[in-house]
């Protein structure tokens, strides 16, 4: 098996402020997920699924590899 | 400790669930119940269990301030899948060594000769109520700790 040390990264927590200052709630809100997910995301604890991925672009109006990465 | 709901409401079921079966097993064994059933005193023990485990969870929700929690989503789902998963194996492993305590004990025999500990049927339903709490223990546990370091 191979073990490697790369993470799913995101700018989740800039591009929200980018965006008005929107909350996480706000966030969780349009992408139908709750506050506690969003934090966790932006914290890297947890790594979306593909369409809550695309779901969180969108919102932002940006590419999927402008919000999230593997590094 | 800031709390989400979801994850008060899984600390209000674990102590909930932890303190009706203390409850539970205490006066079942007061009252020699366990290995014995006797169904007057029984009968007492599971109702006062059942109005306990009601009123601890309005106490509790009361005292954690625990609001309606909001739909599940995909990682609330996978959490609970994962701490249903190990609570599954937990339960199994109960299982399977009741079954082959029941099947040393009463087919087999000991190796050494000595008077099998032979489990009645009030036994084996403790047992396995005991497995069963076990396994919603873990469930919780699982769940909490996934919630609180990621998953």
């Amino acid at each position: 098996m191979i073990v490697s040390d790369k993470k799913v990264r995101n700018n989740i927590r800039a591009l929200r402020f980018q965006n008005g200052e929107m909350t996480q709630a706000d966030l969780a809100m349009k992408i139908g997920a709750t506050r506690q997910t969003i934090n966790a995301i932006e914290a890297a604890k947890y790594a979306p699924s593909l369409e809550l991925a695309f779901k969180i672009a969108d919102v932002f109006g940006e590419p999927i590899e402008c919000v999230f990465d593997y590094k | 400790m800031d709390l989400s709901n979801r994850e008060k409401e899984i600390w209000i079921e674990l102590v909930v669930s932890m303190a009706v079966a203390i409850y539970y097993f205490t006066n079942a064994y007061n009252a020699g119940a366990l290995f014995n059933i006797v169904n007057a005193e029984l009968g007492k023990v599971v109702v006062n269990a059942i109005i306990l485990s009601i009123t601890s969870t309005i106490v509790l929700s009361i005292v954690f301030k625990q609001k309606s929690t909001e739909a599940k989503d995909e990682r609330d789902i996978a959490i609970e899948s994962k701490a249903n998963s190990y609570s599954y194996y937990g339960l199994c492993v109960f299982i399977t060594i009741i079954i082959g305590h029941i099947m040393i004990s009463e087919g087999i025999g000991y190796f050494d000769n000595e008077t099998p500990v032979s489990l009645n049927s009030s036994a084996i339903m403790h047992l396995l109520l005991v497995s069963m709490i076990v396994a919603g223990a873990i469930k919780s546990v699982t769940q909490i700790i996934h919630y609180r370091y990621g998953g």
